[in-house]
């Protein structure tokens, strides 16, 4: 079902090596995803939907758009679980006033049908204010269980965020390469 | 009784200028005193005398503060997270009747846990100093199940992993004296409390292993990024040793995070994104493969059914039946609510039952007595639906249940 390519499982088999391997203190390090985004980009998964579609939330799958990214079906949010940030205030990659910018994400790959290319996206949410409760999205293209936290959109990533603010308010959708 | 006399309009307005001013006054004896001048079904004194049995007219009702019964095994809680809200709640609700018996008011992405047939419940939960803001305070509470209030407060080290709750973050060992709750962050591990003595024993650092699954009295095990299990045990000063089994998730499949799992039996059923079933036992520090069955044939695979919710398993314990979330469904879609349940009897791993939702659910739980129901919790609906889950006939409907309810938990014997 999950019509997995054998780059991802190059990428499950380098992980599953790595993580037999790796101490408590270079776990810190994949929480901070984002930091080593760069590092780690040509390292993660191409896009398994190849394009394939799915509504916000139906089970229909995925449909992306390229002309409205407040909408939950804009190309970027794939797998955004959240609230989007530009609808409270902020923009599609900023947060709005008086949050806290986290420096941890998670990270996706999604396809932009204008250029038939897949982007990697670390989505970064904006903390320290509790939920912002507009334009809820619940998308889960490639989100993966919680033994693969650096793809799960089920977690509050506001680790490092400034004041420890622990608490979730929305979500911006920056690009961070491409994924093929 | 005080007999009852006509009054003259003047009279009448007169009265109602008393009657105000003698419920001012009431209202300040009642705040201003605590030596019972409202016992239940009592007239005031000074009411009698200013309106000189004027206002016994009107019958005068008995006030109370309710306890909810004895809980039994059809007790089930629904916590709706509201998303990520700092603000949640978790409604205590009678499965025979579809009542809502009570409210716990609690934090952000609380845990629950029900032990001792649910005669006991233990939050993990999260709070800051300042609403959504300043330090975050962890802490231990217990809820007393009758009552709805609190019987225990302790705290513990923050750093519970602040996740959309899935159930085995946090769990009681099997004899009930500690509970294990997950860490994340700044480096994975398990805390765990001493719930005799109220107290955070320690937190075990754990290699990249998360959920936790109690297997004895002082022993665990979690799932683990490369496919194993990680066998924990403790003494009873934390120190813990633990070892990795084989790798029991194959490779190119993916587990859900929300697998069924009973305690008391030492059973997890854990479920694949494409339909398989992978059955554990779990004794001591000793993990036993069983052998997986899958939920579709090649044939319905190909049409698209596989499981999907956020809770998508429950297992009837005294009935071997495990009952699943299903429906056609695109890739990716995983966590989204299914329309149907089917059943299947883990002794053979054949389907034995299926069941047309009134409306699809996003978890499903079913009570563990002899006769059980199946409950299927419509999140995005606020909307709780009852089954007889022998027959699948629907029972009733209980609704405005929060604003995004993910969780429904009911208790297991013992």
């Amino acid at each position: 079902m999950l019509g997995r390519s054998k780059f991802d499982q190059l990428f499950e088999a380098l992980t599953r090596k790595i993580a037999s391997r790796s101490s408590r203190r270079s776990f810190i390090g994949r929480v901070g995803l984002a930091s080593i985004g760069a590092t780690l980009a040509p390292l993660l998964p191409l896009d398994r939907r190849g394009g394939k579609a799915a509504q916000a939330a139906g089970l229909e799958g995925w449909k992306p758009q390229t002309r409205d990214p407040a909408a939950c079906d804009y190309w970027r949010h794939c797998s955004l679980d959240g609230y989007l940030c530009l609808c409270s205030g902020g923009g599609l990659t900023s947060c709005p006033p008086g949050t806290a910018l986290s420096p941890s994400s998670w990270v996706a790959s999604c396809f932009n049908p204008e250029d038939g290319q897949s982007y990697l996206i670390a989505y970064r949410d904006c903390c320290g204010k509790n939920i912002a409760r507009r334009c809820g999205c619940f998308n889960t293209v490639g989100e993966l269980p919680i033994y693969r936290p650096e793809f799960s959109n089920d977690i509050i990533w506001c680790f490092g965020a400034e004041n420890e603010a622990m608490t979730y308010h929305c979500t911006i959708s920056p690009v961070i390469g491409r994924a093929a | 009784m005080i007999p009852l006399r006509p009054l003259s309009p003047s009279l009448a307005r007169a009265s109602r200028r008393l009657f105000s001013g003698a419920a001012c006054a009431l209202a300040l004896l009642l705040v201003g005193s605590s030596s019972g001048l409202a016992q239940h079904g009592q007239i005031p004194e000074l009411l009698r005398q200013v309106e000189g049995g004027v206002a016994l007219a009107v019958p005068v009702d008995d006030v109370t503060v309710l306890q909810a019964p004895e809980p039994d095994l059809r007790r089930v809680y629904v916590y709706d997270t509201a998303a990520f809200d700092v603000v949640t709640k978790i409604y205590g609700i009678d499965g025979s009747t579809g009542r809502v018996l009570g409210q716990i008011d609690t934090g952000l992405l609380t845990n629950i846990v029900l032990w001792d047939s649910g005669r006991k419940i233990y939050l993990a939960e999260t709070w800051f100093k300042r609403f959504s803001q300043g330090p975050q305070d962890d802490f231990i509470r217990c809820q007393d199940p009758r009552t709805f209030s609190t019987t225990c407060d302790f705290d513990i080290p923050e750093g519970r992993f602040l996740v959309m709750t899935m159930p085995q973050m946090t769990d009681v060992t099997t004899d009930g004296r500690y509970l294990l709750y997950f860490q994340f962050a700044p480096e994975p591990g398990v805390g765990i409390v001493d719930l005799q003595q109220q107290r955070h024993l320690k937190t075990v650092p754990v290699p990249d292993c998360y959920l936790v699954f109690p297997s004895g009295p002082r022993s665990f095990f979690m799932l683990c990024r490369e496919g194993s299990l990680l066998s924990v045990s403790f003494d009873e000063r934390g120190e813990a040793t633990m070892r990795h089994t084989p790798i029991l998730r194959p490779a190119e499949k993916h587990f859900f995070d929300t697998p069924a799992f009973s305690r008391k039996a030492g059973k997890v059923f854990f479920l694949t994104y494409d339909g398989d079933v992978f059955p554990v036992d779990l004794v001591g520090t000793e993990a036993r493969f069983g052998k997986p069955f899958a939920l579709f044939s090649d044939a319905e695979k190909k049409e698209g059914w596989a499981p999907g919710g956020w809770l998508p398993a429950a297992w009837h314990r005294t009935s071997n039946r495990l009952y699943v979330l299903v429906d056609k469904r695109a890739p990716w879609t995983h966590a989204y609510p299914s329309g149907w349940v089917y059943v299947y009897d883990t002794t053979t791993g054949a389907r034995v039952q299926t069941i047309k939702l009134e409306h699809p659910a996003t978890s499903i739980a079913v009570s563990q007595d002899p006769e059980p129901l199946l409950y299927g919790l419509q999140a995005h609906g606020g909307t709780l639906e009852i089954y007889d889950a022998r027959t699948g006939a629907f029972r009733q409907r209980v609704t405005e249940l929060g604003r995004e309810p993910y969780i429904v938990l009911t208790p297991e014997e013992g």
